[in-house]
């Protein structure tokens, strides 16, 4: 069922797929600061050694060890809880259906 | 059942209405069955059934069709299970797996599978493209991730049409 072109096209993907790995591994940098947004305005934005628990409206966000993570949400999907905590500068959590983005920068 | 005549003398084929709306009730079907069935266990990432639809309306060569099949579910998916933001999302992948799909539909190098991969991909690459737009460049670290489960699940759509596609032909002959 499988062509010569479709194991070009899927080596091709493997290549891509691991060397934005690699370049994501590399190029990534401790973050500094916790920034947490509701609805695209800034309610949040503290050192990420600082350790702490912002409550929000329908998330809870836990910021612990150098880590932020979601530990609570009303959400359907709950993606953002399931997230891995995060630390690296430009990392994001984001909760779509309330409007919520943590980031790390 | 007969053509039928509209106002400015333009034929419309009441037959291929019947046959794509089904085909279109039959994708927003699928639409749903994946957004509440978890079938893929990583968050957020879908089988793309849907996209079998389109695939097997491009093998027929019915460019037409598959792009108003595909348009109308995804507006009638997003204004019945989803949000604004969804539809932006869902229009952004849609339309361009289905383009690519459309300009390579003739390769002879490619299997069905090997468009179906091609199809999947690039769906994941345009969305991730429009989360940029809306989160930032935090998004692509999610690139490695997206185009594996993309060419994954484009694989299995693609085994799926293949099938379907055999046993219509089977059909045919009979």
């Amino acid at each position: 069922m499988l062509k010569k072109g479709d194991y070009i096209v899927l080596l091709c993907i493997a290549v891509i797929s691991l060397s934005a790995l690699v370049t994501v591994n590399v190029v990534a940098k401790n973050g500094r600061t916790v920034i947490i947004k509701q609805d695209g305005k800034t309610v949040y934005s503290e050192s990420l050694s600082k350790d702490n628990v912002v409550e929000l409206e329908n998330n809870t966000v836990v910021i612990k060890d150098s880590f932020a993570y979601v530990e609570k949400a009303s959400c359907k999907n709950q993606i953002c809880v399931k997230h891995t905590p995060i630390n690296k500068s430009g990392e994001i959590i984001i909760c779509l259906p309330n409007k919520v983005t943590v980031e790390i920068k | 059942m007969s053509a039928k005549q509209g106002n400015g003398g333009n034929k419309i084929d009441a037959l291929r209405l019947c046959r794509l709306s089904l085909l279109c009730a039959l994708c927003l079907v699928f639409g749903y069955i994946e957004s509440v069935a978890v079938i893929v266990p990583i968050a957020g990432i879908k089988l793309g059934l849907a996209n079998c639809i389109a695939l097997l309306l491009v093998s027929f060569d019915d460019i037409k069709g598959a792009f108003a099949v595909n348009i109308a579910r995804i507006l009638l998916s997003a204004l019945l299970f989803g949000s604004p933001v969804s539809l932006i999302f869902s229009l952004a992948g849609g339309l361009s797996s289905l383009v690519v799909t459309c300009l390579i539909r003739k390769a002879k190098f490619l299997s069905l599978i090997g468009i179906s991969i091609v199809s999947g991909t690039v769906h994941n690459i345009f969305q991730l493209v429009v989360a940029v737009f809306a989160v930032g460049v935090g998004a692509l670290y999610y690139l490695p991730v997206l185009l594996v489960s993309g060419a994954v699940c484009g694989a299995l759509t693609g085994t799926v049409c293949t099938l379907i596609l055999k046993k219509i032909k089977t059909n045919r002959k009979k």
